[in-house]
């Protein structure tokens, strides 16, 4: 039909504005795919995740124009994505579901190469979120990680917004406490 | 032969003291037939009495081995018909969509997932499938025309009539309108009114050519050059004894006449040429039997 | 943080992070390493099946390309009304939003106008009361007010069908408000109800006459004919004289002998009500 498949998600989100389907598929095809995957690691049930991502995209089409052209697509898409899931397991009461991110230890046949690489990308973010208590890990994971507001978290996690506000805190001042003194 | 999908016979029809038809004789049969004429030729009006809007004052009419004057049988003609006006106006706030999806529900797909898959395929038969959310109003006058054409498509009619179709389309659109509707001619009888000789060629394999309300030739396109054959010819000057002449693209003038003299340089015919000289005859000699 | 530009997850991590069998640390790098990357991104997309996804891209495509249904057609569809009866009735809606306007003004105006005392008010009703439906119908078919009336006509679905049910609807809107600013006029209470026979007579005559004239000419026909008698029986006696028992029989002679000729029409045409 003579739409270049190189087109910035900029563009299409631009044309999806506009009323072209056409766009909707082409972000669609791209970002559908790791989208799911990361749904799914935040819930495992594949019904839920596939109205998720159904009712995710009807948004963007109907919303499209609200996208602030600031570059980072893929994290304005995730955004109304969490957003879904977390409505969609309220609603349905099942807040239980959400997976909260586990101290999974790596397994040991990680290439060396790969230790060093994320290693670097994210120091010992990793072991020092491992040593975190699952509470607060699951803030940091809600409002650090998936960009939702704190208000959004207490929603999700069924607390209060000011018990957010102080798990965060002192898990941040655990991180850096922690990084620093890695550092040193 | 077999059975005409559609049977004109005698079929008259006037409006306030102007007579639209003047004793309509034509038997149409599955494949695209071309209706040819001028403005006020009473195109538009045969259309109307095939579509079942208008009733004839005098005449039969037989469509789909059905009659369209009586109320059950019309209503079942309507099932199995498309039909595209000349002019077509949009009501607001629908969108392309939107637009085909009402006039399927009232096609009676009711309810059924069948509905959005004939949708989506008449949208995609005239290349609307990308546009299909868009608002008419935001839609080219090209793209409103092929969402007529869209509509008139549906489910497939065994009698599909186009009254202009290709108004508004660029050349491109023109030719995938062409295999379209071939497609469609293998087993649908095809009526498409047009004044264009060009779509004739390309589109039809027979032609009905109306004037002042009568059928003045009814055959084939091939039959049609026919006509013209030897009444062609070029000169450097206009020839008084020609019917009609013109000026050709190279300087030239390119004569019409009942015969063409002798010593002339003649050319091959066309369908534009054929047509007007059957246009300027009344009378026996200007018809050519099916 | 080192810039994520430069830092690509390897085929590796990415497949056990598509699997669900990678640690949280490679989770998290993936995770927030994809939202950015184009390449990884694509690289993902080979990686996860692709049926599941276009199945919720159908429906997508679906959702956003379906027309929403006003509330209207869905109230309908709610209480039992078939699918293109619902879709004739409230697809009228648009064409009768100024009308439904009209209406509340006038009617509106005549509570405002009865509070106040105004003299006139029950000429006004009067006139205006059994008007409303046929304006109301003018507005709802007709080639001059309906851009897809042929295009209609030529379904399967009947012309009368649609004329009938829209007129019904538009009576449901009008009539009870109509009813009820009638009591408060100050006339006897028969006032309020008796406008229906007229209106019924003109219905009667637009609905029926439309299967020869345009129904907006005929409306205006009524129209013109009703202020007229009005004022004449105004002038010349009292304005209820047209509501006088002999003008109702009229009018409801009238009904009968359209309706009569209209039923004549549709029995000839098809043997039953019911659409499939």
């Amino acid at each position: 039909m003579g739409h270049p498949v190189d087109r910035s998600d900029d563009d299409l989100l631009r044309a999806v504005a506009g009323g072209d389907t056409a766009a909707l598929r082409v972000l669609y095809e791209r970002h559908a795919p790791w989208m799911s995957v990361r749904l799914m690691r935040r819930c495992n049930d594949q019904g839920v995740i596939a109205e998720v991502l159904q009712d995710t995209f009807v948004a963007v089409w109907r919303g499209a124009s609200g996208f602030r052209g600031d570059g980072d697509v893929g994290g304005w898409l995730w955004g109304v994505a969490i957003r879904r899931l977390v409505s969609r397991l309220r609603s349905a009461g099942r807040t239980t579901q959400f997976v909260p991110l586990e101290a999974v230890p790596e397994r040991a046949e990680i290439s060396v190469e790969e230790r060093v690489l994320t290693g670097v990308e994210y120091g010992d973010l990793g072991s020092a979120m491992g040593r975190l208590s699952p509470e607060m890990r699951a803030v940091v994971q809600a409002c650090v990680l998936d960009g939702l507001t704190e208000r959004e978290a207490a929603q999700l996690l069924g607390v209060q917004r000011g018990t957010v506000k102080s798990r965060l805190h002192r898990a941040k001042a655990q991180l850096r406490r922690d990084l620093v003194e890695g550092l040193t | 032969m077999n059975t005409p999908s559609v049977e004109l016979r005698g079929v008259r029809k006037s409006f306030r003291g102007t007579t639209a038809l003047a004793g309509v004789d034509l038997d149409l049969y599955p494949g695209v037939v071309a209706l040819l004429g001028p403005n006020g030729a009473g195109k538009t009006t045969l259309l109307r009495v095939l579509a079942t809007v208008l009733g004839p004052d005098a005449g039969a009419v037989r469509i789909l081995g059905r009659d369209p004057q009586d109320g059950t049988q019309r209503t079942e003609i309507r099932r199995h018909l498309g039909y595209l006006p000349q002019e077509l106006t949009y009501p607001r706030g629908f969108s392309a969509y939107g637009f085909v999806d009402y006039i399927a529900v009232l096609k009676e797909w009711g309810d059924s997932a069948g509905r959005r898959e004939q949708v989506r395929r008449a949208l995609e038969q005239v290349g609307l499938g990308d546009v299909a959310a868009k608002r008419i109003r935001a839609l080219s006058g090209g793209q409103r025309r092929r969402l007529g054409l869209a509509q008139a498509l549906l489910g497939s009619p065994e009698l599909l009539i186009l009254d202009e179709p290709t108004t508004g389309l660029d050349p491109e659109q023109r030719v995938s309108l062409r295999h379209v509707l071939a497609e469609l001619g293998r087993t649908a009888t095809v009526v498409v009114a047009t004044h264009q000789t060009e779509d004739v060629a390309a589109l039809c394999e027979r032609v009905a050519i109306l004037d002042e309300g009568a059928v003045c030739f009814d055959g084939t396109v091939r039959d049609l050059v026919t006509v013209a054959e030897n009444r062609v010819w070029i000169a450097d000057e206009p020839d008084p004894r020609a019917r009609t002449s013109w000026r050709t693209a190279e300087g030239r003038y390119r004569n019409l006449g009942d015969a063409a003299p002798a010593g002339a340089q003649i050319v091959p015919a066309s369908i534009e040429d054929a047509y007007l000289l059957l246009r300027r005859t009344s009378g026996s000699d200007a018809e050519v039997a099916a | 943080m080192t810039d994520a530009a430069s830092w690509h997850a390897d085929g590796d991590a990415l497949r056990r992070w598509v699997s669900g069998t990678a640690g949280s640390m490679t989770s998290i790098s993936v995770e927030q390493h994809v939202q950015r990357c184009a390449d990884c991104r694509s690289a993902v997309a080979t990686l996860v099946p692709a049926a599941p996804l276009e199945q919720v891209w159908d429906n997508v495509l679906a959702d956003v390309e379906m027309p929403r249904l006003g509330v209207v057609h869905r109230l309908l569809r709610t209480v039992g009304v078939g699918p293109s009866d619902a879709l004739v009735i409230s697809s009228a809606v648009t064409l009768r939003f100024a009308w439904l306007c009209g209406v509340i003004g006038v009617l509106g105006f005549a509570v405002v106008a009865q509070l106040l005392a105004f003299d006139h008010v029950l000429g006004l009703f009067l006139v205006a009361a059994p008007l409303l439906p046929v304006a109301g119908v003018a507005a709802a078919y007709g080639p001059s007010v309906d851009p897809m009336y042929e295009l209609v006509q030529v379904t399967p679905y009947l012309m009368v069908r649609l004329v009938l049910l829209r007129t019904a609807s538009i009576l449901v809107t009008s009539a009870p408000l109509t009813v009820a600013v009638g009591l408060l006029m100050p006339a006897p209470t028969a006032v309020a109800i008796i406008w229906l026979l007229p209106a019924a007579g003109f219905l009667a005559i637009v609905l029926t006459g439309s299967i020869w004239y345009d129904p907006l000419y005929l409306a205006g026909v009524v129209i013109v004919g009703w202020i007229t008698a009005v004022i004449v029986a105004a002038r010349f006696g009292h304005q209820l004289a047209v509501l006088a028992p002999g003008a109702l029989a009229g009018y409801a002679g009238i009904a009968i002998v359209a309706v009569a000729v209209l039923l004549s029409r549709v029995i000839g045409s098809t043997p039953s009500w019911r659409l499939r």
